[in-house]
């Protein structure tokens, strides 16, 4: 599924990304709008990470407006780059959230953050604060959409550094795997074990 | 211009430049098919008809066409009309315009007509059927002038006539039906001539009357003066008085001798001065005899009287004279007014007759001046054929396949602009550039295929 140019293209844009920010860096993903492959470009730049010879871990947040709850799922590259794992649910409120991820901060030499849904909850914002820079995934083609621009505008009025911006095609964008998810009580979203699946089963 | 955005408008928008170029080509194929033109020339000149020489264009004092309309003369219905029939061309006029051109030079006299067809018969007879129209144009301008001030003349003329007709018939009843008034055959004077003859002698005769009248005038005055004269011719023939007289005049003598002898010393001077008063008063009443008798007595007083009374009688006979001409012309004028409205009205009528007459002369001299001038006109013209087309040229390549390549070109042209325009304000994010001009941040990487 992944070709050897997608691991050679996140080769390349983990090796600026820590060239930038070499120092326990947290990288968050995210785009103006969904289906911008954001998951995919997360799991790539967190394998790519890994197989740089840093510990990586990647959290998929997934915020939940109703009941203010979020759910951080962790994954772990494994040695031989070909899998990922999910190490942690953590469910937090927004309270606890910011300290779960110093934990794992400290354990891990790299956060990658694959947030969706930038905008709607304040957890979201809250997690692009403490991010050291970010990567935003955006689908080729399409149109410009106001969203860009809000998140631009949003970026720069954080002052928060855009390490690069990935454009996506379309076998970014949607990735047809055999299911091989978990379903978890919360509602996980499904995305991102696939992808991180399907990284696995490509192969280096 | 952005290569980049050529490339990818060409590569985008590719089928609209296609499907612009093929309608083009279409368009091309469909004007190929007209066919080489022909195009047949013809040549006027414009002609001064008043100087007899030729004629500056731009001096139009004479001409009766403005050569700034020679051009739309030249596509004007009537001319397209005459050359349609020339050519037997059965379709719409609008569709022949086209074909027609018609150049003018700046001092020049000579006006070139070019006539374009798919034929080359037909290009030569349309070139020369408009060099004739427009120059039978010119002269059925010129003469139609001329044609309106005719009729109009020849219709009055005729209507004058018509008048002139009914009037004559009109004299002739009357005259037939009153010799009187009108004359008669046998040459006897008419009514009024008579009345105007006696009109003439009684003036005469009122002027021998004022005459004679004056002369019965100065006799009567004389007569009156004459009266003194009388008496004493009256007295003069009376014996008595004259030995009264003579007696009275001797004593008269002696009394005064006496009277200068003695001067009133004389002792019968008393007595003697008595007797003269006695005789003075005895003469005084014969003389008083005497001049009471009729002064006809006298001689004198007779003449004058006799010339006196021949006078009068003059005058009465004029008078008499005078009075039966009135009485004459007071009964040829009843005679006269009895028929009243035939004279008036003949007169009247021949007046009117007279006047029409004089109308009528008129017309016909203004009607032969316009037929003149009419003929002089349509003999001049102001344009004149010079050179025929006798022969067509055609066009290396034909206007329509020139139109048909410009059209394709165009059409090509406008869709690859239609492409670039598309391309330029697609706002899509379809290129590196796009997203790092949004984002202004590095793309590192494109992932996925």
């Amino acid at each position: 599924m992944i070709s050897k140019a997608d691991r050679e293209q996140f080769a390349f844009l983990a090796f600026h990304v820590f060239f930038r920010y070499s120092t326990k860096p947290i990288v968050a993903v995210t785009s103006a709008l969904a289906g911008d492959g954001k998951g995919y470009v997360g799991a790539g730049l967190a394998r790519a990470l890994a197989m740089s010879g840093r510990s990586t871990v990647l959290i998929e947040v997934s915020g939940n407006s109703e009941t203010a709850m979020t759910t951080l799922q962790t994954y772990s590259v494994n040695s031989s780059f070909d899998s990922m794992r999910m190490d942690e649910r953590i469910v937090a409120d927004a309270r606890e959230t910011r300290h779960a991820l110093r934990e794992i901060n400290a354990r891990f030499d790299v956060l990658v953050i694959v947030i969706e849904d930038l905008f709607t909850t304040s957890m979201n914002l809250e997690l692009l604060s403490v991010s050291s820079c970010v990567v935003i995934s955006i689908a080729m083609g399409r149109r410009a959409d106001h969203a860009d621009l809000r998140l631009r505008d949003f970026l720069v009025a954080l002052e928060k550094p855009i390490a690069g911006v990935v454009p996506t095609l379309k076998s970014a964008q949607s990735v047809s795997l055999p299911a091989l998810t978990k379903t978890t009580p919360l509602g996980t979203s499904r995305a991102m074990p696939t992808m991180i699946a399907a990284l696995a089963n490509s192969g280096t | 211009m952005d290569v980049e955005i050529w490339r990818r408008a060409f590569r985008r928008y590719g089928w609209i430049s296609a499907t612009a170029g093929l309608i083009g080509l279409i368009f091309a194929l469909l004007m190929s098919r007209k066919g080489g033109t022909y195009f047949a020339e013809s040549q006027v000149l414009l002609v001064n008809p008043s100087a007899g020489q030729f004629q500056a264009v731009n001096d139009t004092a004479h001409l009766s066409v403005r050569t700034e309309d020679l051009p739309a003369l030249a596509e004007s219905t009537s001319v397209v009309s005459y050359l349609a029939h020339a050519i037997h061309f059965n379709g719409k006029l609008s569709a022949l315009r086209p074909r027609i051109r018609v150049r003018l030079a700046e001092g020049s006299s000579i006006m070139p007509i070019t006539f374009s067809a798919a034929d080359e018969r037909e290009a030569i007879a349309g070139a020369n059927a408009l060099a004739d129209a427009l120059t039978s144009y010119d002269r059925k301008v010129t003469t139609s002038r001329f044609d309106r001030l005719v009729d109009d003349l020849q219709s009055q003329i005729r209507r004058s006539g018509r008048t002139l007709a009914d009037l004559d018939q009109r004299l002739a009843s009357i005259t037939a039906e009153h010799p009187l008034l009108g004359g008669t055959k046998d040459g006897g004077a008419s009514l009024t001539s008579r009345i105007v003859d006696l009109e003439a002698k009684r003036d005469d005769a009122d002027a021998l009357l004022q005459g004679d009248q004056e002369v019965a005038n100065g006799l009567a005055a004389l007569i009156h003066s004459t009266r003194p004269l009388a008496n004493e011719e009256l007295s003069d023939s009376d014996q008595v008085y004259s030995q009264l007289k003579a007696q009275y005049a001797a004593d008269a003598a002696h009394l005064a001798f006496i009277q200068k002898q003695y001067s009133g010393r004389y002792p019968g001077l008393p007595e003697l001065l008595n007797q003269q008063r006695k005789e003075i008063a005895q003469l005084n009443r014969r003389r008083t005899n005497a001049v009471s008798r009729s002064p006809l007595f006298s001689k004198t007083y007779a003449g004058i009287y006799t010339q006196r009374a021949a006078a009068d009688a003059k005058v009465a006979s004029d008078q008499a004279i005078i009075t039966a001409y009135n009485e004459r012309l007071h009964e040829q004028r009843q005679q006269l007014l009895s028929s009243t409205g035939e004279s008036t009205g003949l007169a009247e009528l021949r007046r009117e007759h007279d006047a029409e007459d004089a109308a009528y002369a008129q017309l016909a001299s203004r009607l032969t001046s316009a037929i003149a001038d009419r003929s002089e006109a349509a003999s001049l013209g102001s344009i004149a054929v010079i050179d025929r087309a006798d022969s067509a040229s055609r066009a290396t390549w034909s206007t329509s396949k020139l139109i048909g390549l410009a059209g394709f070109l165009c059409a090509l042209f406008i869709g690859l602009g239609i492409g670039y325009l598309l391309e330029a304000y697609r706002n899509n994010l379809d290129a590196p550039e796009k997203i790092i001009k949004l984002y202004g941040a590095p793309v590192y990487a494109t992932v996925g295929k």
